[in-house]
């Protein structure tokens, strides 16, 4: 750690990060502090501070203007959360980039149980667009929200972090407002709490060494939950014939499958990872009655009630991964976590597959 | 106001600011030379010597003052090796070629003091620069110097004065060495300079950021700190490479021509 100029850094970040890490560790020191038996959830000697920060559930609006469940779509994932705002002259893009830096070092198989998500406190600067923009020269994985100032409180709040405080611009200089908030960037680990949180002067040498401790503990957590259910919770969905279909050229690949739910508890698939292959969402396609075309639409979640079977297949619900960022061809074995609204997200492999097989493996059986 | 460039993990502003000590250690470095040659020589000095030690002050103020010396000392690793590149290997040989008739003219063959010559002795002048190199581009040291006026006064300082070492006894007449011809001259740069590679492809090499000052600084150009590393490195390796090939290249076909002259 470097330092005079580290520790002058972290000075800088103002007076109310100053305040939410008292406020986080002062949680911490309430909740009987951080790692579960004594020890670290990261390596001894981390910079990382001990917090212990439930998983918050709040409610924002995503970067593609849809509303984000924090606690819903991010429960037993390692998740990455930093408040800040796109004009941030120093920590959130020090931050963004070292962080997006150590998460390319990873396995895809690691990266795609990874979520970072950066909330906005600068609503009125921080458009939607500008937000997605700012967080795609970082990496276009990463999840962008902002709400209202209220609703934006709020979340800070939830994770014991005072709210951001946005000082007006100078007289004659409009657009120049100085936000002041929180430095530190939460890790929430499988178990739905955030065990250290990573102030600024993080290095990405130090997040290189400190995420595998993070994945780690995700990985015990789902070993000691029989292999895909967060602990406290009950479901049961399990997939089988996961299939990609290889797509003509550049355009997205579709994904299909078959997902049954054993479990008591009605579940939801709320969404897709593909890793470096590229970015996947779940869509439905529609009927439009006046033009006789079908229409594809993005969907926030597919329910999957208790006892019941939904299927992913031509004409209805599908994945759509894509544009591919590399070729895939017949006979391809892609990693896919599929996530969950209840229970934790499941890895599954998609075989992949042409247009012409696609009627024989969705039919029904 | 700051009197040196430092890293102060401040936005960086377009907005000029004054550093009197780069101007100070400027006219500190135009005394000496003329304390070294006399004041007498420098008026009767060729127009290209003393374009040669203009351009090297100006370079070494350039590399020193506003906007380069506050970007090399806190954003950019790739400054910082420019900065470096500048001072020993355009500034120091420019600013001794611009003295050395007027010293030669001034010195003539009077034998230098035991410990200076002992210093520019080419083994010794080599160490010396190598040493300096090595140390001003160990992390911890350039994280522990560079946020603090003397600090990075310290690495500014020592890279001119190594830069100066390494080149006299290639520039300078006196003191002249047995032996240490062209042919040895240019073995002396190539060999001297091997370091500089070694530095600069652990930069190019390095899977991290190696400096915190320049990795936590706030950002000026929207490149991550690694690839502003590999700039850096690519600096060091290319630029140092070139300038002594050219170097190399000037004393040869100076050699070449005395020769051709001879016979």
């Amino acid at each position: 750690m470097p330092s005079d100029h580290r520790r002058r850094a972290v000075r800088r970040s103002s007076l109310a990060a100053g305040i939410a890490l008292g406020a986080a560790l002062g949680a911490a020191l309430a909740l009987g502090c951080g790692a579960e038996g004594g020890g670290r959830v990261v390596d001894a000697g981390s910079g990382a501070v001990d917090v212990a920060v439930p998983r918050p559930s709040f409610t924002l609006t995503a970067t593609d203007g849809t509303p984000f469940d924090f606690g819903a779509h991010t429960a037993g994932r390692l998740t990455f959360l930093e408040f800040g705002y796109t004009n941030c002259p120093d920590v959130c893009p020090v931050h963004m980039a070292n962080l997006a830096a150590a998460l390319r070092q990873l396995p895809p198989s690691d990266r795609m149980k990874i979520d970072v998500v950066f909330v906005s406190v600068d609503p009125d600067r921080d458009s939607l667009p500008a937000l997605r923009k700012w967080l795609d020269a970082f990496d276009h994985t990463f999840i962008g929200l902002t709400g209202t100032r209220d609703a934006l409180d709020s979340a800070q709040r939830a994770v014991g972090f005072a709210p951001a405080i946005v000082q007006p611009a100078a007289p004659g200089q409009p657009g120049s407002e100085v936000v002041t908030h929180a430095a530190p960037v939460l890790a929430f680990t499988a178990d739905d709490t955030a065990h250290v949180m990573f102030p600024f002067g993080t290095r990405q040498a130090d997040w290189e060494r400190d995420i595998p401790h993070l994945l780690a503990r995700a990985r015990g957590r789902a070993a000691a939950a029989g292999g895909g259910a967060r602990a406290g919770r009950t479901t049961g969905v399990s997939f089988t014939r996961v299939y990609l279909v290889a797509p003509a050229g550049d355009a997205p690949a579709a994904l299909y499958l078959v997902a049954r739910n054993d479990g008591a508890a009605p579940d939801s698939i709320t969404g897709l990872d593909a890793g470096d292959l590229g970015t996947a969402s779940v869509h439905m396609s529609m009927g439009d009655a006046k033009t006789g075309t079908m229409m594809m639409h993005a969907v926030q979640g597919v329910a999957v009630p208790a006892g019941g079977v939904v299927r992913f297949a031509p004409g209805g619900y599908h994945g759509v991964i894509g544009p591919l960022r590399r070729r895939v061809t017949r006979g391809d074995r892609i990693p896919v976590v599929i996530r969950l609204a209840r229970g934790a997200p499941v890895s599954v492999t998609a075989t992949v597959i042409t247009y012409a097989d696609v009627d024989t493996a969705t039919a029904a059986r | 106001m700051q009197w040196w460039c430092t890293a102060t993990g401040e936005q960086w502003t377009w907005a000029w600011r004054a550093y009197p000590g780069v101007w100070l250690f400027v006219a500190a470095v135009v005394l000496a030379s003329r304390w070294l040659v006399g004041a007498g020589a420098w008026r009767v000095a060729k127009a290209g010597p003393r374009a040669a030690f203009v351009s090297g002050v100006i370079l070494l103020w350039l590399s020193l003052d506003w906007p380069l010396g506050p970007i090399a000392a806190g954003y950019l690793t790739s400054a910082h090796a420019l900065q470096f590149v500048i001072e020993t290997m355009l500034a120091a040989p420019l600013i001794l070629v611009g003295l050395r008739e007027a010293f030669d003219a001034r010195h003539g063959v009077r034998p230098i003091p035991g410990p200076v010559r002992l210093l520019l002795h080419p083994l010794v002048a080599a160490i010396l620069f190598n040493a300096v190199v090595a140390a001003t581009h160990v992390p911890s040291v350039v994280d522990g110097l560079m946020p603090t006026g003397g600090g990075a006064f310290l690495i500014d300082a020592s890279w001119f004065v190594a830069g100066v070492a390494f080149w006299w006894p290639v520039i300078m007449p006196a003191p002249s060495w047995r032996h240490f011809g062209v042919p040895l001259k240019i073995l002396y740069l190539l060999i001297g300079t091997l370091f500089h590679t070694v530095i600069g492809m652990v930069m190019l090499a390095a899977e991290h950021p190696l400096y915190g000052i320049y990795e936590l600084a706030p950002p000026i150009l929207p490149i991550p700190p690694r690839a502003d590393q590999q700039l850096a490195g690519g600096i060091m390796e290319l630029g140092v490479f070139f300038i002594i090939v050219v170097g190399s290249g000037i004393l040869f076909f100076r050699w070449a021509e005395r020769d051709e002259r001879r016979v």
